[in-house]
Order: C-alpha cells, then sequence, then structure tokens
C-alpha cells in the first residue's frame, strides 16, 4: 500500500487509482500523461491526490471475466475505482499498448 | 449445514427467456438495479462495478451468465447482492436480473443435477423451469 496516497483518474469511463508514490511525473494537455519508471498511461481527466483509499481485495470471482492483476478496488466521491498495481497495469491503459 | 427435510429455499430470479434459483442464504440485500461502470475488455458476463453501501461491488449479468434469449422488457430489474465463493474466502458479487420473482422451497428429490458453469441442476417449479445456481463455484478457476 502507499504511505503518500493514491493518484486518481479517469479512463475509459472508469475511475482507477495509482499508488502516488509510484508515479514520477504528470503532464498536461488536452489528454494528460501519467508517467510511471515502467510505462507511461493516459488519462482523460485527472482528478488528484487522494492520502487514504480503503481496499477491497480483487474478488477471486471476477478474474474468469476480467483477467487483469490488480491491488483492489475502492470507492471515492461514491463511486467505485479500481486501485491498479503498476508492476502489471492492463494494456488497455497503457500508452503503445492499448 | 444440514438441509431442512421439506428443502433448501430459493430466490427465484428472470432473465431474458430463462428462469434461474439461487440459495436464499446466499442473498445479502435485493435492490432497484444499481448503476454499473464497464470494466474495459471484461467478458460480457460481467457488467460492470457497482456502488452499494460505501464499497466496490462487482456486478455480473445474469442474462449473460445463463446465456438466456431476449425475454419481455423488465418492468423493475433487480441487482442482488449475495455472498459467494466457499465459506472461508466469500465475498460480496452483484447479479444483475430483470426481475426477483419469488422465494421457494425446492426438496432435493425435484432437483435434476446437470448443467455447466455455475448451473448445477434443474427444478420445474409452477412459474417454470428454473436452473438452479450454485454461486459458490463463482470463487474457483
Amino acid at each position: 500500500m502507499s504511505e503518500r496516497g493514491f493518484l486518481v483518474f479517469r479512463r475509459l469511463g472508469v475511475l482507477w487509482a495509482l499508488p502516488v508514490d509510484q508515479v514520477t511525473s504528470l503532464s498536461g494537455g488536452a489528454t494528460p500523461e501519467i508517467h510511471l519508471a515502467s510505462a507511461s498511461l493516459s488519462a482523460d481527466e485527472v482528478l488528484g491526490v487522494v492520502p487514504h483509499l480503503p481496499l477491497w481485495p480483487a474478488p477471486a470471482s471476477l478474474g474468469r471475466w476480467w483477467p487483469h492483476t490488480f491491488l483492489g478496488f475502492s470507492v471515492f466521491a461514491n463511486q467505485p475505482l479500481v486501485v491498479l498495481q503498476p508492476e502489471t497495469l492492463p494494456p488497455m491503459l497503457v500508452r503503445g499498448e492499448a | 449445514m444440514q438441509e431442512p427435510a421439506e428443502g433448501r429455499r430459493f430466490l427465484l430470479l428472470s432473465a431474458g427467456d430463462r428462469l434461474a434459483a439461487v440459495e436464499a442464504r446466499q442473498v445479502r440485500r435485493i435492490l432497484r438495479e444499481l448503476p454499473t461502470v464497464p470494466l474495459p475488455g471484461a467478458q460480457p458476463q460481467l457488467l460492470g462495478l457497482a456502488e452499494f453501501a460505501g464499497e466496490p461491488l462487482a456486478v455480473l449479468d445474469l442474462a449473460k451468465v445463463l446465456g438466456a434469449g431476449p425475454g419481455p422488457a423488465p418492468s423493475f430489474p433487480v441487482t442482488v447482492v449475495l455472498w459467494v465463493g466457499p465459506p472461508s474466502r466469500r465475498e460480496a458479487v452483484g447479479l444483475r436480473a430483470d426481475a426477483a420473482l419469488d422465494v421457494v422451497t425446492i426438496p432435493a428429490e425435484r432437483i435434476v443435477p446437470g448443467g455447466e458453469g455455475l448451473v448445477v441442476g434443474e427444478a420445474a417449479l409452477p412459474q417454470g423451469t428454473a436452473e438452479i445456481l450454485d454461486l459458490s463455484r463463482l470463487g474457483s478457476p
């Protein structure tokens, strides 16, 4: 878990979060970019950094229908959110792999 | 848990042109259909994510899970919040259905074993033939 909080962003109609200590830089523009050590992601909107997100583990029941590895789910502003694991980003979020 | 002599109680759901029965003891709540956010790249059985009582909830589409054909337009679609998976690792999952019809008691001898995936059998009921779902299988690969 991140001790410095989570960067929350929207992409493909979904809210996602990344441990902010894994984010190396952000670039603005019409399509903001989020840079990590190993990959870059595009965002439709960066909502900001939240200091804490309650985390619900990824349900085992989900794997057969959404086979991605992630840290778990959470809720932000009454909306469900996927908390990503920087080492195993879903390809559709990674620039150059969509 | 020992089965009562008169049979187990099931919640009867409709989805498209099919009926399904889930064990009533697994039902946590029945709600008017929750809005969901689709997860990109998900299989059609996974409708998306919803927020329920401040918690994230993955919601399955019962019609897609059953492979149901189209049915009458639903007038009161529901999201049933269920406890699923083995008792040691139970988790909440939502199931979107066209309607929650009834709670019925089905004696074991009226369930004809068979089916695949989550379907473990079927039972002839006054409402029609219902497919019996075993949601403990959801946690299995």
